[in-house]
């Protein structure tokens, strides 16, 4: 009998022993603790040829996919007839004490990533964008030049395409990263 | 080693005039049927009866098979048993006990016959207890999948084992994922019960396949009888248990194992499987296990495109020790599972767009060639399962029976969209303690009864994104069966009382939720069978079950990748509450032929399910599909049949289920139920070799709400496949082996129940062949 209560107490040491509960579900994680998403796009436009005045649209829904509504949403307000260069920031501003800037990230990544630009019908005519930057053989959409023409309004669509080893230069291909639209008037 | 003794036959033709006097005085109709049987077929009627030689009680639950005429048949709790034979010759009888197994008999049977077989039922009263451990899981009602079937299979999923029950049906999602779905039910409505334990991972997901080693089951049951509620009232589906072998039946001075393999031509899957047992000591024995398992396979091929990132690694192993001592046995084992399996990338779409892009054909399959490589997505799996089992024999037929276990469970998942490739997307963990405590007692032959107590206790966290709150859960629940046989009838009955405690905790703009439910309900079952004779049996069946909602469908919250679309949980769901009529009958109107047909109904009250809002969710990501939970007023019907047609080396199977799902409340069509399905198996066998053909057809389920999916269901397809085996017996050792080929035509198809039918389709023409090899090993010791 005495062996097998030596068994019995040899083997919940073993049951016990084994991974600790390490996780306490009265302490959740909080939920401003997500990492590594964009919550934050930013443009950053620039007369060609002024590199120190700078106009700053935002898009920013901080709280992630579903919640609360995104707290900005910039409208675009640019000079007619003027050529802009267009710089793109990812931002991560889930929490507002570490706020992360993911731009670089994309850019090491470059080769799987495409932003592409969809102006709405209304500003077809007088809105033209290129993409200047390059990941050594397709574009990447992160900078660019936006040349305005007559007073116009309308919108334009910014589309962050994921495209691991499947990029060619379209972007119905791969997953979304980014799909926002900013309300865009050419004064 | 166990051994046979035929001790005494007799010629039974006497006894079976009175049994024919009596039959016709019951019936005419029957008495003819009987006669014809008897005067135009040669065939005749084997009884028998298993007896313990010590005390001359009888055995029951003997497995009792004559290969060579194709008879596999259980002796009862009587320990009679009964078969028919179409021709007189020299019959090896192949009877296997818990205790003493592997026993043949050789026998020359040519007409009516009565066997009394006595087994050297060891004198350990101990081994006694370990049948009647076996007894409860070959309750009738029940239908299983053996050993024998299993291993044919070698290398696919558990789900996809389960496929071959009468309706069951599996759920994938990109052909690696397989998830049972027992009569259009899945998840949480069906209990799975490993080992005499009840699974617990992370069930929620449609994509979340059980964390069980098939390749460490020995059978396979769909259990129906008043023992369903043993487990929990949560099988509103139905109960499935998957058990391994029992460590208590190696022997002293062997060394008995197996070592499995097999090769699938389609992704290059190898499955490599061994195990290993054997039991030191007299007195006080001790009783071993290992086993363990592997499992690669690369990206998999339709008939005309690779489908990229669908690889999968599994790696498994676990141990048991046993020992005896007088009256109690104690049964430990430690299992552990690991699984990473790529998740197909074209199906990993960012949002509404991308889904209506991907539907339209607008992107082209990702076919980046074969890899066995698996990114991102993926996911891996971690479940380690403790368990210590006691069982202690009060005195003759009545037992107590303590399992206490701890289930470790882990899941990430990764996702696509990443800047940094650290962690995890989702990181869950959740612990499950359980203990269950059973007595059973004969209180006569043919008058069972079993009690239990169940005690659970759960906490699940979470790191990462939220999706699921932390919880913790709580159950206890008290259980009552009793079985009794009166003459030709079978009356059984069970009765359960649950508690369930939620507490659910989560931060919503740092502030900490602390949410909490309560549940109380009772589950319970009537059966009663009617045996007119061992040709015409019927079961009637009322099961109400319940089960509580659970944490996905109250607190979730945010994007489900891979179904691309929003969810979110309704805090004020209620119990779900299932009433259950079944019927069930048995009929061999020809001795070449018989028929097993199941009929059911069932309501489903507060049927938790996911239905899509009018508007999507505007997010930094574009557009998404929103889906939220609410309550419908489920009804099922369903009809499934198997007949069986054999007639020397040639046997036909012909099974179909049907199903239909309604929500009363909103007058629609419940979506993901299985689409009738039949299947036709011919097989001929010729001496050691089987040859067996396969032919499934499956309709395109109709039954749908056109605006209710992302894609109408897909068009119905017909599939063809076959199968080769033989074995080879070597001294103590047996060599088994098959080849198969699954999709033989190369057919491009689509299935309703795979949730990526959108993306792809299912995988082309498969070559598997594979080697079973069970030995046993006489140990020479020196004195």
């Amino acid at each position: 009998m005495k062996k097998i209560i030596y068994t019995l107490v040899f083997l919940s040491f073993v049951v016990a022993g084994c991974k600790k509960d390490k996780d306490k579900p009265n302490t959740p994680p909080s939920d401003t603790d997500e990492h590594g998403f964009i919550t934050t796009v930013q443009t950053i436009f620039k007369e060609a040829g002024n590199d120190n005045d700078s106009l700053v649209f935002t898009f920013s829904d901080t709280d992630g996919p579903g919640g609360l509504p995104p707290q900005i949403r910039d409208t675009i307000r640019l000079q007619n007839n003027t050529s802009y260069t267009l710089q793109i920031r990812l931002l991560d501003r889930s929490n507002p004490d570490k706020p992360e800037d993911l731009t670089a990230d994309f850019l090491k990544d470059a080769a799987n990533h495409l932003m592409c630009f969809y102006p709405s019908e209304a500003l077809e005519s007088d809105l033209k964008i290129y993409i200047t930057d390059s990941d050594g053989k397709l574009p990447i959409g992160l900078q660019s030049t936006w040349q305005t023409g007559v007073t116009a309004q309308g919108k334009v669509k910014f589309v962050l395409k994921h495209q691991p080893g499947i990029k060619n230069g379209n972007c119905d291909l791969g997953a979304t990263d980014v799909d926002i639209e900013f309300v865009t008037e050419i004064e | 080693m166990c051994q046979a003794k035929v001790v005494y036959f007799f010629e039974y033709m006497s006894k079976r005039n009175n049994v024919t006097k009596r039959i016709l005085a019951l019936s005419f109709v029957l008495f003819t049927v009987f006669a014809y049987t008897h005067s135009f077929a040669q065939s005749f009627v084997v009884k028998g009866v298993v007896l313990d030689k010590s005390n001359k009680s009888p055995l029951p639950s003997t497995y009792i098979s004559i290969p060579q005429a194709k008879i596999q048949t259980y002796s009862n709790h009587n320990g009679s048993f009964e078969f028919v034979l179409d021709t007189s010759g020299n019959y090896f009888i192949h009877l296997e006990h818990l205790v003493c197994e592997h026993l043949d008999v050789s026998i020359w049977l040519s007409k009516d016959t009565f066997l009394t077989i006595y087994l050297p039922h060891s004198s350990n009263v101990l081994k006694d207890a370990h049948i009647h451990a076996e007894n409860t899981t070959t309750v009738q009602h029940n239908t299983k999948i053996n050993s024998a079937e299993l291993e044919k299979q070698t290398g696919k999923t558990l789900a996809q084992l389960t496929e071959n029950l009468p309706g069951v049906s599996s759920l994938t999602t990109g052909n690696t994922v397989f998830k049972p779905v027992v009569n259009g039910l899945f998840g949480f409505r069906v209990l799975l019960v490993h080992n005499e334990i009840r699974q617990e991972g992370q069930n929620w997901g449609q994509e979340h396949a059980p964390e069980i080693d098939p390749m460490n089951a020995k059978e396979i049951i769909l259990l129906k009888g008043y023992q369903s509620l043993r487990y929990g009232p949560e099988n509103i589906g139905g109960v499935l248990l998957i058990n391994g072998p029992s460590i208590f039946n190696y022997r002293a001075k062997h060394l008995t194992g197996s070592v499995h393999s097999s090769f699938a031509s389609n992704g290059l899957g190898h499955t490599y499987a061994a195990n290993l047992g054997g039991k030191f000591g007299e007195k006080l024995p001790l009783f071993w296990r290992v086993q363990g398992s592997w499992k690669e396979q690369g990206n998999l091929k339709t008939p005309n495109y690779y489908l990229n990132n669908t690889g999968l690694n599994e790696r498994n192993w676990s141990m048991g020790l046993g020992t005896m001592y007088k009256k109690w046995t104690f049964d430990f084992s430690y299992a552990m599972f690991q699984s990473t399996f790529g998740i197909y990338s074209g199906a990993h779409i960012g949002n509404l767009t991308d889904l209506n892009n991907a539907i339209n054909g607008l992107v082209p399959p990702q076919d980046m060639g074969f890899s066995y490589a698996i990114n991102r997505p993926n996911q891996s799996m971690l479940h380690e399962t403790f368990r210590l089992k006691t069982h202690y024999k009060i005195k003759e037929h009545q037992y107590l029976k303590l399992i206490l276990a701890r289930q470790f469970n882990q899941r990430q998942e990764y996702d696509y969209f990443l800047v940094s490739n650290t962690g995890p997307q989702l990181d869950y963990i959740i612990t499950t303690h359980t203990a269950d405590l059973v007595f059973d007692k004969q209180i006569k032959p043919g008058f069972d009864m079993q009690l239990g107590l169940q005690a659970m206790q759960q906490a699940n966290t979470y790191r990462g994104r939220y999706f699921l709150p932390n919880y913790s859960l709580m159950g206890a629940g008290a259980f009552a069966g009793i079985q009794k046989e009166v003459g030709k009838w079978n009356f059984s009955g069970s009765l359960r009382s649950d508690y369930r405690g939620l507490s659910a905790f989560y931060n919503q703009n740092d502030s900490l939720q602390n949410p909490t439910r309560d549940f109380m309900n009772i589950a319970a079952l009537a059966n009663v069978d009617y045996a007119h004779n061992p040709s015409n049996k019927l079961s009637v069946r009322i099961l109400r079950t319940w089960r509580p909602p659970m944490p996905n469908e109250l607190y979730s919250r945010g994007i489900h990748h891979g179904a691309a679309s929003y969810e979110e949980g309704r805090a004020d769901l209620k119990t779900e509450i299932s009433h259950k009529a079944e019927l069930e009958w048995f009929v061999k109107p020809h001795k070449n032929l018989e028929i097993q047909s199941t009929v059911f109904i069932q309501h489903i009250q507060d049927f938790i399910s996911l239905v899509p809002a009018a508007e999507a969710k505007q997010t930094i990501r574009g557009a998404f599909p929103y889906f939220y939970y609410t309550s419908a007023e489920a009804v099922l019907q369903g009809y499934s049949f198997h007949a069986m047609y054999s007639r020397r080396n040639f046997k036909v199977d012909f099974t179909g289920n049907m199903l239909l799902g309604f929500d009363q409340k909103t007058k629609t069509f419940l979506q993901q139920m299985p689409p009738f399905r039949f299947a036709i198996n011919p097989s001929y066998t010729y001496k050691k070799i089987e040859f067996k053909l396969r032919m499934l057809h499956v309709l395109r389920q109709f039954r749908y709400e056109p605006n209710s999916d992302f894609a109408p269901p897909p068009n119905a397809y017909l599939l063809f496949g076959a199968d080769l085996q033989s074995f080879t017996d070597y001294k103590t050792h047996k060599f088994k082996y098959f080849v198969s080929v699954d999709n033989a035509l190369n057919q491009e198809y689509k299935d309703y129940l795979d949730r990526f039918r959108y993306f792809s389709h299912r995988p082309g023409v498969n070559v598997r062949f594979g080697l079973n090899i069970h030995f046993d090993f006489g140990i020479k010791h020196s004195h």
